[in-house]
């Protein structure tokens, strides 16, 4: 009896190990370690790791639809703010998430805002997921160390389709980058107004 | 075992004092009275407020694009939503529906799509764009259940068709000369934009169309200017026309009539016998209420004019109920504007427009019957000053004589009217700037025959009379060197028969402002039979700021001919007919002339 008792704890450890072993072999490559297809600035395409090439401080995430009118509104406010923060170590990446915009189209709709952030493609949502989105524009706010510090939109001018205020009153993006320059705390996280990301509830 | 269950059995019988189990009696007495709650529960709720119209599910995996999207669509979303229409996105293919399923659940649940304030209450309304709670379950059930295509032996409906102008080709294509280019970003942008026509004659209109070959603007208001004031403000910097929510009152619809646009609307027709007159010598002033998209736009419009040789019929009068004494103080989000009207007449409502700008929430236009019953007109509960517009009855409604009219409107000027353009609050007052209030509820009313038109008119000149006397007088308690303010107050009096009042105000608004062409006019006018010296040189100083003003010219030859200066009068006389073309009153004067001047000298 005791025999053969050990004969299976042996076997159960042993598939336990080799299951451990899969989970650290691919599992953070698929998610730790994704790459995306990259549209940078200047045109130049290529296969990239964000988490890899992340700001000394921080990295944002934007994302974006071409078709959304909320989204388009807030190019300049974007803008702006990338120009505000990317020289003081935060890292600005616009994320496409309809599988079916093109390639072209993305380029064509950087242009046409006069985006000057790198673009990434999400198609399969594994990013958005990652960055608690669900519309655009959303943005998420990773520190160098990794952590999620924030996720949702960019300021409080939106409240819902159709109702928005002259002017925001909370800058909910600027404040969380100003509060991680200067190592305090960030504001909430605050959903987003916008176009869905999945085309399902 | 069997030994157990005999014990308790006997346990049973000999304890019938205390039963551990509740007898028949008090179950039977139970399910008569579960049945009864369930009977009851029942019958309220099929006459709860559930409406008749709620949507029935129907069976799973049913619903199709092909077969029941795509109609609703088609009907609803398309003629925004396409190829170069203003909806930022298209919806008319099966893909294009689906990438947007999540939010088209959000937003037609909601109501804001498509776009469409008043209530269902009051009687039915022309083009109206609202979904049923069918179609709404429909599209729920549809992308709930992962919205399925369909086969092909659901034949896809026709898209609408997307044509240059839908009425065919136009008499007359007006188009701003040049491009106006919006900022990226900001706030909306309220501007006029003035096009001369070159029409030198009336031609009636009966339908006009509006093409905005841009997504960024959002409504505009077509008016007319027969004056040049409009196009002077234009002139005055380098940019496209010119800013702002108040044009000046020289700018006008025509007549009894609204002619406005907002994405969605197709051509505006005139009704039967109703085209309405386009002036000659007038200039186009398209007020347009702009929303910045994230990029400059370049903003080029264009407008479709149909005429008809069928002179009108009737004309509409426009009755406008409100109020220019707001004062909406900061905090308060119930204050409430009422007003009302008795028609002197019989009329039929044609139409109706609300107007206010960001602090109203309700709106309700209602009439009270000579019965006493009260009839919903219309009805909006959740104003948004982006999707103003005029409401078209499908039917005009018949109102008797007597019948008032009554507007209700309440403001929200609260931190929590998040659409509120004062953060924090603030007094709001009556004003033309999008951060003033306005409270204003139109009535299209249509009389039956030519005396009570005038009877109408009459009637409710004299009610404006009084209002326009009311508010400029409250201007002026605020800036007494307000110069439009003492005209509009002397036009008002010279009505009135106080004459004296009049030319006083006339004088002070001068002074102030020696350019207001309307008060020299008046001036002259009032002077013309007590001192014609003066009346002169008011007639000649408002034709120096104004050369077109042809009523002054026709007065002056008639000061010419007093002081027989006959060429002069001549000149005066012929200036006036060469820009009023068989003006009757000109003609009648230079018969005049002519007669006095061959008149055998005594």
């Amino acid at each position: 009896m005791i025999h053969s008792f050990r004969r299976i704890w042996a076997y159960r450890s042993l598939r336990e190990l080799a299951f451990v072993l899969v989970l650290l072999v691919f599992l953070p490559s698929r998610v730790l370690c994704a790459t995306y297809d990259c549209l940078e600035r200047d045109g130049k395409a290529s296969s990239i790791d964000p988490f890899r090439n992340q700001g000394s401080n921080a990295t944002v995430f934007v994302f974006v639809r071409v078709d959304c009118p909320i989204s388009n509104r807030y190019a300049p406010e974007l803008n702006r703010i990338a120009r505000l923060f990317s020289p003081r170590g935060i890292r600005f990446w616009l994320v496409y998430t309809d599988s079916s915009t093109t390639v072209a189209q993305i380029s064509q709709h950087r242009e046409t805002y006069q985006y000057s952030l790198d673009a990434l493609r999400d198609p399969d949502h594994q990013l958005a997921d990652r960055c608690i989105v669900r519309v655009t524009p959303e943005v998420s706010v990773f520190r160098r160390d990794g952590q999620l510090v924030y996720h949702g939109r960019i300021d409080d001018r939106y409240v819902d389709f159709g109702r928005y205020r002259a002017f925001a009153k909370h800058h909910d993006l600027e404040d969380t980058l100003t509060s991680i320059l200067k190592g305090t705390s960030p504001p909430p996280s605050s959903p987003g107004v916008g176009c869905a990301i999945s085309s399902y509830p | 075992m069997k030994k157990k269950q005999r014990a308790s059995g006997a346990q049973n019988q000999g304890n019938s004092s205390t039963p551990r189990n509740p007898s028949v009696g008090v179950w039977i007495v139970s399910a008569i009275a579960v049945l009864a709650l369930g009977v009851w529960s029942y019958k309220r709720s099929s006459t709860s407020a559930a409406p008749a119209t709620a949507y029935h599910p129907r069976p799973p995996g049913t619903i199709t694009f092909n077969k029941h999207i795509a109609p609703i669509v088609y009907r609803n979303c398309a003629g925004c939503h396409h190829e170069s229409g203003p909806g930022a996105f298209k919806l008319v293919s099966y893909e294009e529906v689906r990438k947007h399923a999540s939010d088209i659940v959000s937003v037609t649940k909601r109501r804001y799509m498509p776009p469409w304030l008043p209530e269902h209450t009051g009687p039915a309304l022309a083009d109206e764009r609202r979904l049923t709670p069918e179609e709404i379950g429909l599209i729920q059930q549809w992308v709930a259940e992962g919205a399925l295509e369909g086969d092909g032996s659901d034949s896809l409906p026709t898209p609408p068709p997307v044509q240059e102008w839908q009425l065919g080709k136009p008499d007359l294509i007006v188009e701003l000369p040049q491009a106006y280019t919006l900022r990226a970003d900001g706030k909306d942008v309220y501007r006029n934009f003035v096009i001369p026509l070159d029409q030198s004659e009336r031609r009636y209109v009966r339908a006009m169309e509006f093409k905005p070959n841009s997504k960024a603007i959002h409504h505009i208001f077509v008016k007319f200017d027969r004056t040049h004031r409009s196009r002077k403000l234009d002139a005055e910097d380098a940019e496209i026309g010119f800013g702002g929510m108040s044009p000046p009152p020289t700018v006008e619809s025509p007549g009894g009539y609204f002619l406005s646009w907002q994405p969605g609307r197709g051509p505006t027709r005139s009704p039967e016998g109703l085209a309405w007159p386009l002036e000659p010598r007038s200039d186009l002033v398209l007020q347009a209420h702009m929303q910045p998209t994230g990029k400059q736009e370049p903003v080029k419009p264009q407008i479709a004019f149909y005429f008809t040789q069928t002179l009108p019929t009737n004309t509409p009068v426009k009755v406008g109920l409100g109020s220019f004494k707001l004062e909406i103080p900061p905090g308060v989000n119930d204050y409430t504007v009422e007003d009302s009207y008795e028609l002197p007449v019989d009329a039929e409502l044609l139409a109706v427009l609300p107007h206010a700008h960001y602090l109203a929430k309700e709106m309700h236009a209602f009439a009270v019957l000579p019965t006493g019953e009260k009839k919903p007109l219309l009805d909006i509960n959740d104003w948004d000053f982006n999707w103003q517009s005029d409401f078209r009855f499908s039917t005009p409604v018949s109102l008797p004589r007597n019948t008032r009219l009554h507007m209700r409107f309440i403001y929200d000027n609260s931190d929590q009217n998040l659409r509120n353009p004062h953060q924090p609050p603030v007094l709001v007052r009556y004003g033309s700037q999008s951060t003033d209030e306005m409270a204003e509820m139109w009535f299209q009313l249509l009389t039956h025959s030519p005396s009570e038109l005038q009877a109408l008119l009459a009637d409710y000149d004299k009610r404006l009379i009084r209002e326009i006397l009311d508010y400029n007088s409250m201007l002026l308690s605020q800036n007494t060197t307000n110069a439009h303010a003492h005209i509009q107050v002397a036009k008002a009096l010279i009505t009135m028969g106080r004459k004296q009042e009049a030319i006083d105000h006339l004088r002070r608004g001068l002074r102030a402002d020696p350019s207001e062409e309307e008060g020299h006019y008046q001036l002259g006018v009032l002077l013309m039979d007590s001192d014609p010296a003066l009346a002169q040189t008011a007639f000649q100083r408002a034709i120096l700021i104004n050369p077109e003003n042809f009523q002054a010219l026709n007065n002056l030859g008639l000061i010419f001919l007093h002081f027989k200066q006959f060429s002069e009068a001549g000149a005066a006389f012929e200036k006036a007919l060469a820009l009023s073309p068989n003006d009757p009153t000109i003609l009648q004067n230079i018969d005049l002339l002519n007669r006095t001047r061959s008149a055998p000298t005594p």
